[in-house]
């Protein structure tokens, strides 16, 4: 059983007020959510405006929901979906790419461990990516990106601890890697500390 | 800070919403609370920053919203709606059937304003576990922390924007003719403006995000506040100067309590008023103080995040709760 979000419950009978202020909560998250799918700026417009549209002139029929942004995400990515499906080759829904572009926050990184990486974050699936997105960046529990993405909870949830282990192995040999290189430099002697860390990567 | 978390690997602090918040989001709180239980626990560091470095990577570059794109979009979405004629919104024509219900509506914002005249006072009170927001006749706005109350003449309020604050609120104000805030410890006098104000019993604050804001303590001089600028007062002392961070959202707004060393008894308080319920406690556990942060989600995790490290228990009884 679930308990309906009163946010859900006021805009279903009809208060505009409350329509306009689900609409002010969750637009920028979906605007985000949406330019993962595609870079086109103007269809994740489009899909969002019928999407609220079609939310109030059927808010009578709809049922309920206990998390109006798990509601707004799937509906948002079940329409883009649609949409992309008709603009291009992809026939299966696993098919439809998810862009995430990876912003090193971390400086001390250099160069070639930051492209290893990268390379390792790349090798995620499409379906992967968008539920680590999903998970960190719109703060969504397993249970609701399960309800978005179609997927069983458990499933899930082993699906993005895989991800992340295999990222932290990657880490763990990178971090490794650059511990050898640092003691060969010393053994064989010479230069200051900074220096070879810079040369030994 | 739950004591699980010293058996935790790395991967498992990638669970724990808080440390998303602090390393991945970088709040500034959260992230200074984990760095103090670091501290505190040093040998739980190499499974901690490496939890660290793990989130890190999980950044990643977000679409920036273009200005004007978020009302562009909410405009279509209203003139796709009135023109299939579904939304009760002021549509360019009414038909005629409409003229009934607009005259019941006049009728009612008649009735009211008449009940206003007659009344001459409104008094809005939010109730203990919840947040509510008023806008006031001059489309300034007053965000009302739990179990506060504000009161103003509706007559005179359009010429002299003053009212009264019993609690905590943080105000929005147009700009235009000096808004003032009167409180049983002190005033505060702006021209247009954001500011919080926090009055209870004998503790007395005041902080200023944006503008200027002018704070008088009856017997004492006036002080004018700056952005990122705050006065403490504890009634009997002398006010305390402070500064804070102005770019971030007041702490009880954005869903959490941030108390840098007061009474538990003030602390328990907070938590009386965020949730709605009744905590007793001893005398001597009210003194002890009391540095931290809990977040406003859960009464339970509150507090736990205020009893673990106090070393206090607490049980839970419907809205009573019992400190040991």
């Amino acid at each position: 059983m679930i308990t309906p979000h009163p946010l859900w419950l006021r805009f279903k009978a009809g208060d505009p007020d409350a329509f306009e202020q689900m609409y002010e909560e969750n637009i920028d998250a979906l605007l985000r959510y949406g330019h993962h799918f595609t870079v086109q700026t103007e269809v994740i417009e489009d899909v969002i405006q019928e999407l609220f549209v079609d939310l109030w002139n059927r808010k009578s029929n709809l049922g309920d929901t206990d998390s109006p942004r798990k509601y707004l995400c799937a509906s948002l990515r079940h329409r883009l979906y649609r949409v992309l499906k008709q603009n291009s080759k992809v026939s299966g829904e696993e098919q439809i790419p998810f862009d995430l572009t990876w912003a090193q926050e971390d400086q001390n990184l250099e160069e070639q461990r930051h492209s290893q990486v990268e390379k390792a974050m790349n090798q995620l699936s499409q379906r992967e990516k968008e539920a680590i997105y999903l998970r960190y960046h719109q703060g969504l529990t397993y249970e609701e990106i399960g309800e978005i993405m179609g997927v069983q909870y458990q499933s899930l949830r082993n699906q993005v601890h895989r991800a992340i282990q295999k990222l932290r192995n990657i880490l763990t040999v990178i971090i490794m890697i650059f511990l050898t290189s640092l003691s060969t430099s010393i053994l064989s002697g010479g230069y200051n500390g900074k220096y070879i860390i810079l040369s030994s990567l | 800070m739950k004591q699980e978390y010293i058996t935790y690997q790395a991967q498992d602090f990638l669970e724990v919403e808080s440390f998303i918040q602090a390393y991945l989001h970088g709040d500034p709180g959260l992230r200074k609370a984990w760095e103090d239980w670091a501290t505190a626990h040093p040998e739980c560091q190499p499974q901690l920053r490496e939890g660290q470095k793990l989130i890190a990577q999980l950044a990643v570059k977000e679409y920036s919203l273009q200005p004007g794109q978020k009302e562009k979009i909410w405009q279509h979405i209203q003139d796709s709606i009135t023109t299939t004629g579904i939304l009760k919104r002021p549509a360019r024509r009414i038909p005629l059937k409409w003229y009934s219900v607009a005259a019941a509506c006049l009728f009612l914002v008649a009735t009211l304003m008449v009940w206003l005249q007659v009344s001459g006072q409104s008094r809005i009170t939010s109730m203990a576990g919840t947040h509510l927001t008023h806008v006031l006749p001059d489309e300034s706005q007053v965000v009302l922390n739990a179990a506060s109350q504000i009161n103003y003449r509706t007559r005179t309020y359009a010429s002299k924007r003053n009212l009264h604050l019993d609690g905590e609120a943080f105000f929005e104000v147009k700009k235009g003719a000096p808004f003032t805030v009167q409180t049983d410890l002190g005033t505060v006098r702006v021209w247009g403006t954001s500011f919080n104000v926090f009055s209870r019993d004998s503790i007395f604050n005041v902080k200023c995000f944006t503008g200027k804001v002018e704070v008088t303590i009856p017997g004492r001089e006036s002080v004018f506040l700056t952005p990122g600028e705050s006065i403490a007062y504890i009634r009997g002392h002398d006010p305390l100067a402070d500064s804070f961070d102005p770019q971030r959202q007041e702490d009880w707004r954005s869903g959490i309590v941030n108390i840098d060393d007061l009474p538990l008894s003030n602390v328990f308080a907070e938590i009386e008023r965020q949730y709605d319920v009744n905590i007793t406690f001893g005398s001597d556990t009210g003194n002890k103080h009391y540095t931290g942060f809990f977040q406003l989600n859960q009464l339970d995790s509150a507090l736990y995040h205020v009893c673990w490290p106090m070393q206090l228990k607490y049980q839970i009884d419907g809205k009573q709760i019992t400190i040991e």
